[in-house]
């Protein structure tokens, strides 16, 4: 559910604004605030649980390729097979790596930008609640003035009243806009994020592929060597 | 002497992309310094103006990088390339942007440094047009009390 439908309907006749106005102000920050807390968890959780899905798949990767290699070892052109399989082991062993840690950087990214829209949400929603409370409490001073007046006829407070109540339906009116302005903002952060990962996967998987087209060949082989083959 | 070349680049690029950092302080360059005032009482949006800056600074070290061995026939440029690669994902760790121990691993690296600069200038817009919208808001506030005391004043003067 969209915030701008769950306050769909409230902005109502002044009648009850007074009633409906700290609902409105309170709830969507709250509703927006929540919005953005959950996701890091959410995603953290889900990083901590596929880092350990990735780990066994890792494990399992690596037991069936050493069974590979073991099956090599046992055909009669061992000599000539036992570079090419030391070689196919490290090379296993490091796309496994290159793999995991790509993975890992694009969850971190996502995890490290979806904090700082929270940061950046939750600010703008706390100046904007300093306004509306100002303007609420205003509107309430308003109201006291005329009821407590000594001289004005009844006529001219009803004239008055008439004039806070403007001003509370300017409240209501303004924080459905405002509202709105966010959901729409937190939206076209969500798809960007969004885009970010799916871009990342992409990215990842072109990546790999280029790792996988040097793979076996001299060169990369050599390159493989200057780097440590026991880190990951 | 293909590795002296390959390391002299480096330390060529990272010197001038240093050099570049203190000069923008020393010069006053306006994207350190004007966030200062512009979001003086915006604490989250002065911290992404000022991370802004330095992913903008970590991404120009490749560039950088591109002009000093531009001149290098391929073969040396290749051999600075992976000695370079090595240095600048040091520094990318150092930023928290990749851990990777593949030199190759280069290109995530920069693909995520774009995207974290495309997503920090989406929230600062995302701050500043919030910004835009609550000045409006503390106009009309203003103008509506403004408005009511005119309107008081008025039928007080009636009654006397």
């Amino acid at each position: 559910m969209s915030i701008g439908e769950a306050i769909g309907g409230v902005a109502l006749g002044t009648g009850t604004a007074l009633s409906k106005l700290a609902e409105i102000v309170t709830t969507p920050i709250e509703m927006i605030c929540d919005w953005a807390k959950e996701p890091p968890k959410k995603y953290e959780s889900e990083r901590i649980e596929n880092a350990k899905e990735r780990a066994f798949q890792r494990e399992v990767e690596m037991v069936r390729v050493i069974a590979d290699i073991e099956q090599l070892k046992k055909e009669k052109d061992f000599e000539r097979m036992k570079k090419i399989s030391a070689a196919m082991m490290d090379y296993q062993k490091r796309l496994t790596c290159v793999n995991v840690e790509a993975v890992e950087s694009i969850g971190s990214m996502r995890i490290e930008l979806q904090r700082k829209a929270y940061e950046t949400i939750h600010e703008i929603t706390w100046k904007y609640s300093q306004i509306q409370n100002r303007a609420f409490q205003d509107a309430l001073a308003k109201m006291d003035i005329v009821d407590s007046h000594p001289t004005l006829s009844e006529e001219s407070k009803a004239r008055l009243r008439m004039r806070a109540d403007e001003t509370l339906e300017g409240i209501i009116r303004n924080a459905t806009n405002f509202i709105d302005q966010i959901n729409n903002a937190i939206q076209a952060i969500s798809n960007d994020l969004n885009l970010i990962t799916s871009n990342g996967q992409v990215f990842i998987q072109r990546h790999l592929e280029q790792f996988q087209l040097t793979g076996l060949s001299g060169e990369a082989l050599a390159l493989l060597g200057h780097d440590d083959p026991d880190a990951c | 002497m293909r590795q002296d070349i390959a390391e002299s680049a480096t330390l060529q690029t990272m010197r001038q992309c240093r050099s570049a950092l203190v000069n923008d302080f020393l010069t006053r360059n306006h994207e350190i310094y004007l966030p200062s005032y512009r979001y003086e009482k915006s604490p989250v949006l002065l911290k992404l103006a000022r991370e802004r800056y330095f992913i903008t600074w970590l991404s120009g070290h490749w560039l950088t990088f591109s002009h000093v061995v531009a001149p290098l026939p391929p073969n040396e440029r290749l051999a600075a390339e992976k000695v370079f690669a090595h240095v600048f994902l040091g520094l990318m760790k150092s930023y928290f942007v990749l851990e990777a121990t593949d030199s190759r691993q280069v290109g995530l690296g920069l693909a995520i440094i774009e995207n974290m600069k495309k997503a920090l200038a989406a929230f600062i817009a995302t701050g500043e047009k919030a910004d835009s919208i609550r000045n409006e808001l503390e106009l009309a506030n203003e103008k509506s009390r403004v408005l009511f005391e005119r309107e008081l004043q008025r039928l007080e003067g009636e009654v006397s």
